[in-house]
């Protein structure tokens, strides 16, 4: 039996693999750890079995700071995206083995679009599981509440987003209050999804005490946001019994998280003006009602004011009128009265001197008949000697006539 | 501590009464001094502060 040495060994394994993988050749695989040091790339590939989670290969792989550079020309800002642990990858790798350092694998281009594509196929497949279990629209169903004020806010204590958040809703022009409480989780890499859901959970054990979840992640690469496509995280997000507002900050489509909130903002910055803007309309809404209140009142009051002014001015009318009339009715009795009293005066007047005027008649009369004589002078009645003067001539009336004489003598 | 629900509620129905002409002259100034507090109250809600709800703890102590 022929015995090697070690390097005749390695130096065949060499051979065998340059004679069979002369050039670089296309692999896909996931990228399980990736370290960078001294812009040169090391990474630990791996590819898991279909079914279960299990690894069932795995390898070392290095993209030199040469390469790097390269492909950064010709990848552009996409690549460091694409670095990322969990993130599967189709890349070009050139084999080599070395009698003392072993087999190496070096990364010299990455396809991008086969990348893309896989989390797109992870993105429809997560939406596609929500629909069928009638999550998709779950939490959007949820009634907001007409104020939100306070505030579960789920994000990274380190995040530029949070901090930007936190002072827009501090300071706001309308001097609302917001209770803010961050229940912390990480944004990037591969436990989001996990502490995520730890946080969802504290938070459902407490709905009573508020209004609003709100997941904050400031800027970031685009594919940092597969977490948010996840089906466990964005299934805990539907479930949530308070509605979400996402503000995860990014400018490319929608993650499947953002379709399965409440409402879903482009920014932190837009998930705080939407707080503020929400309650602004229901201050609105009470402006509104005491404008209305206002209006409504004074109009009552001028309808009972005009309705009472009504009633005095009828009542006055009334009354002059009333007046009037009992006015005129006096003035004609008023009228009336000096004429008729006169008349009747005159007439009483009349009828009183014919009767006196006769009973002066009657009584003379009598007087005379019983042998009484009546003696005047130019018509006047004598009833004195005083009254008489001598030569004064006198009337004497007797019953049957009269006769004249003349004074001779007053003794 | 009635809630910005409640308060709205309350506030519609007055102000649907008052629209209605359900409110005699004798109840207005009740039911409008009644809405006016709900406003305020709901205004003054929107920006409490951590002062008013300690004082709000010492009124129920």
């Amino acid at each position: 039996m022929q015995t090697y040495s070690l390097f005749e060994l390695n130096e065949y394994v060499r051979r065998i693999l340059a004679l069979n993988l002369p050039d670089a050749i296309w692999v896909t695989c996931e990228i399980a750890q990736l370290n960078e040091s001294r812009g040169n790339y090391f990474l630990e590939l791996v590819q898991k079995s279909e079914e279960e989670d299990t690894i069932i290969a795995r390898s070392e792989a290095a993209i030199w700071s040469k390469t790097y550079r390269q492909l950064k020309r010709s990848v552009g800002k996409k690549l460091a995206d694409i670095l990322q642990e969990g993130l599967e990858v189709k890349m070009q790798v050139r084999v080599t083995f070395h009698e003392r350092y072993g087999l190496k694998m070096a990364i010299e281009d990455i396809d991008p679009t086969y990348t893309l594509g896989r989390l797109a196929l992870k993105r429809e497949q997560t939406l596609q599981q929500l629909e069928q279990e009638g999550k998709l629209f779950q939490n959007a169903e949820l009634a907001l509440p007409i104020v939100l004020q306070r505030i579960a806010i789920l994000s990274s204590p380190t995040a530029a987003g949070l901090q930007d958040f936190q002072n827009q809703l501090r300071q706001n022009a309308y001097s609302y209050h917001y209770q803010l409480d961050l229940f912390p989780t990480v944004m990037q890499g591969d436990r989001v999804s996990e502490e995520m859901q730890k946080q969802l959970r504290k938070i459902a054990k407490q709905t009573y005490a508020y209004d609003v979840v709100v997941v904050i992640r400031g800027g970031g690469a685009r594919l940092d946001l597969q977490a948010f496509n996840e089906y466990q995280l964005c299934a805990a997000l539907a479930d949530c019994p308070l509605p979400v507002l996402t503000g995860i900050g990014h400018d490319i489509d929608q993650t499947v998280a953002d379709i399965v909130a409440h409402q879903s903002l482009k920014t932190p910055t837009a998930v705080a003006d939407f707080l503020l803007q929400h309650n602004a309309q229901f201050e609105a809404v009470l402006l509104q009602y005491s404008q209305q209140l206002g209006q409504i009142s004074q109009a009552f009051l001028q309808q009972a004011t005009s309705s009472l002014d009504q009633q005095q001015q009828f009542i006055q009318l009334q009354a002059q009128s009333l007046l009037q009339q009992q006015t005129q009715q006096l003035d004609f009795l008023a009228t009336q009265l000096p004429t008729s009293a006169q008349r009747q005066v005159m007439q009483e007047t009349e009828k009183i001197d014919q009767l006196s005027r006769m009973t002066d008649l009657l009584s003379l009369e009598a007087t005379l008949g019983r042998g009484y004589s009546l003696t005047t002078k130019d018509g006047k009645a004598i009833q004195a000697r005083s009254d008489l003067q001598v030569d004064d001539e006198i009337e004497t009336t007797f019953k049957d006539g009269q006769i004249k004489s003349k004074i001779t003598a007053r003794s | 501590m009635i809630t910005y629900e409640e308060a709205l509620k309350e506030l519609q129905s007055i102000v649907q009464a008052l629209q209605e002409g359900n409110i005699g002259i004798d109840d207005l100034s009740e039911k409008v001094s009644r809405a006016s507090e709900l406003i305020q109250l709901c205004r003054e809600k929107l920006r409490k502060t951590e002062v008013d709800l300690a004082g709000l703890l010492m009124d129920n102590g």
